[in-house]
C-alpha cells in the first residue's frame, strides 16, 4: 500500500521541524513533504498586516501541497489561522491550521484551560482561534494564561535547555485547569520536562494535529 | 527603496544555508527568500540520485508552479538549488518576466570566462553527471568547445552526512590537488563550500562554487 503523504506547510523552519519530529513519534508511517514559504513571515508578520494577498498567498500554498499529491495537510504558521480557514474551502482534503487539533482535544478535556506562551502576541493568536472555535460551536471555556516572556530571549540565543526548564517552572503552576495548552510549536520539547500533573493533560499543536490526521486518514 | 529580493527555491533544505553565506558574504543588501517543496524529490528523483530524461508532464507544471507563486512574493529574481532539476528549470523558466538561475550555470559561465579547459570536482558520480550535462546544455547553446577534467572525492559525502566536516573537506582537498590542468576549477555540489578555504591555491586555476557563480550572476544581472 502507498504510504499516505501528509503537505507540512510552513512560514518558517523551525515550526516544521517540530511537526516532523511530532511524526516521527506518532505516525511514523506517513510520508512527510515540506512547503516552506519565508515570504509569510517577509511580508506579513512582526508588525505587518495580514492583507488580501496574504489569503492569495496561503490559498496558493495549500492547492500546491494537494495538487502535489498531499492527502492530508498541516499549516504551522500560528499567525496564520484566518487565512487557513480561507485558503482550505476549495480544497478536497482535509487542512489543519495550527492550533485546530489543539483546540479540539481541549474542549475534549473539560472547559477551563489553561494557556502557556513566550509571547504575547502567541496568545492573542491562540485565544482568537478558541474563540472562533467557540462561538461555531457554541462553547463556553475559561482561560487561565501566562506568558513567560523572559523565556524567549533565551531560546533565541539558543539555549534550549534553559528555555525549557524555565517553560516547565511555568507549567508547575498552572494547575487549576482541565488541561494546559502550549501555545508556540517552539514549545514541544519542553513538554518532555513538565512534572506530571493528573487530570491536567498538556497538549501541544504538533502532537495533536499528528493525531488529529492520522485519526483522519489512517482509521 | 526596498531591497532587490531573491526567491531561493530548493527540493531540499540542506543547500539554504550555503545560498545564504554567499548571499551574506557577496550581496548582503539583498534579500532571500526560501521557498522548499520537497515533493520534487519524492516524486522525480530515483534512488540513485539520478532524474529520467524524459520527466512526466507533472514535474514541469510543478516548476513552473513554484517559478509563477515566488515571482507573485515579489521576487526580482530567482536561483534553483537542485543541481538534478537543471534540464527542468531550464524548461520551466520560459515565459517567465524575471532571471531564474539554475544551480549551475552561474558558475558554469563563470568557468568559461576563464577558458575552455574545465576541471571539476564532485564527492558522488551522480553530480559529476549532472554538472557535465549542464556543461555540455550550455556549450551546445553557444556553440563553444571545451574539455573537462574531473575527480570524484567518493565517500566525501557520506562522510558530510555522517557529520564528519573535516574529514569531508580533506578529501575534496585531495582531490582538487589532482585537477590543476585546467583554466578553473568548480565544485559540483553545494555543500562543499568550506572546502574551498583549504584548497591549495593554483595559480591561473580558480575555484569556483555554485552558490557564489549565481550570487554574482544576479548580482550583475539586478544590480548593475
Amino acid at each position: 500500500m502507498a504510504k499516505i503523504r501528509i503537505g507540512v506547510v510552513s512560514p518558517m523552519a523551525i515550526a516544521s521541524d517540530a511537526v516532523n519530529a511530532a511524526f516521527a513519534e506518532l505516525w511514523p508511517e506517513a510520508e512527510v513533504i515540506n512547503l516552506l514559504d519565508e515570504s509569510l513571515y517577509a511580508d506579513f508578520a512582526g508588525g505587518k498586516q495580514v492583507t488580501e494577498e496574504t489569503y492569495r498567498r496561503v490559498a496558493a500554498l495549500l492547492q500546491y501541497s494537494q495538487d502535489s499529491g498531499a492527502q492530508g495537510i498541516v499549516f504551522t504558521g500560528s499567525v496564520f489561522g484566518r487565512t487557513v480557514e480561507a485558503g482550505r474551502e476549495n480544497l478536497s482534503v482535509p487542512v489543519l491550521t495550527s492550533h485546530e487539533a489543539m483546540i479540539e482535544a481541549a474542549f475534549d478535556c473539560g472547559s477551563r484551560f489553561g494557556i502557556l506562551t513566550t509571547a504575547a502576541g502567541s496568545l492573542r493568536c491562540l485565544a482568537d482561534d478558541i474563540e472562533r472555535y467557540a462561538q461555531a460551536n457554541g462553547l463556553t471555556y475559561t482561560i487561565t494564561d501566562h506568558i513567560e516572556d523572559a523565556a524567549r530571549p533565551v531560546i533565541l540565543a539558543g539555549d534550549i535547555e534553559r528555555h525549557d526548564q524555565m517553560v516547565a517552572d511555568a507549567a508547575a503552576k498552572m494547575t487549576d485547569c482541565d488541561c494546559l495548552l502550549l501555545g508556540q510549536f517552539s514549545m514541544d520539547q519542553a513538554a518532555k520536562k513538565f512534572a506530571d500533573v493528573p487530570g491536567r493533560p498538556v497538549l501541544t499543536p504538533p502532537r495533536t494535529a499528528v493525531e488529529k490526521l492520522k485519526r483522519l486518514l489512517a482509521g | 527603496m526596498a531591497p532587490i529580493r531573491i526567491g531561493v527555491l530548493s527540493p531540499v533544505d540542506v543547500a539554504f544555508p550555503a545560498v545564504k553565506n554567499a548571499f551574506a558574504e557577496l550581496w548582503p543588501e539583498a534579500q532571500t527568500v526560501c521557498l522548499l517543496d520537497e515533493s520534487l524529490y519524492a516524486d522525480f528523483v530515483n534512488s540513485d540520485y539520478t532524474v529520467d530524461p524524459q520527466l512526466p508532464e507533472e514535474a514541469y507544471a510543478r516548476i513552473a508552479d513554484l517559478f509563477r507563486y515566488s515571482r507573485k512574493t515579489g521576487a526580482d529574481g530567482i536561483i534553483f538549488c537542485g543541481s538534478v532539476f537543471g534540464a527542468l528549470v531550464e524548461a520551466g523558466r520560459e515565459g517567465l518576466d524575471i532571471p531564474v538561475l539554475t544551480s549551475f550555470e552561474g558558475m558554469i559561465e563563470a568557468a568559461f570566462a576563464e577558458g575552455p579547459r574545465l576541471g571539476i570536482v564532485t564527492s558522488a558520480d551522480s553530480s559529476l553527471r549532472c554538472l557535465s550535462d549542464d556543461v555540455d546544455r550550455y556549450a551546445q547553446a553557444r556553440d563553444l568547445d571545451y574539455t573537462i577534467v574531473s575527480e570524484i572525492a567518493d565517500g566525501a559525502f557520506q562522510k558530510v552526512v555522517a557529520g564528519d566536516r573535516d574529514g569531508a573537506d580533506q578529501m575534496i582537498v585531495d582531490a582538487a590537488a589532482s585537477v590543476t590542468e585546467c583554466d578553473s576549477l568548480m565544485l559540483g555540489q553545494f555543500s562543499m563550500g568550506s572546502a574551498v578555504g583549504k584548497i591549495a591555491k593554483v595559480p591561473g586555476r580558480p575555484v569556483l562554487t555554485a552558490p557564489q557563480g549565481a550570487v554574482e550572476k544576479l548580482k550583475r544581472l539586478l544590480d548593475g
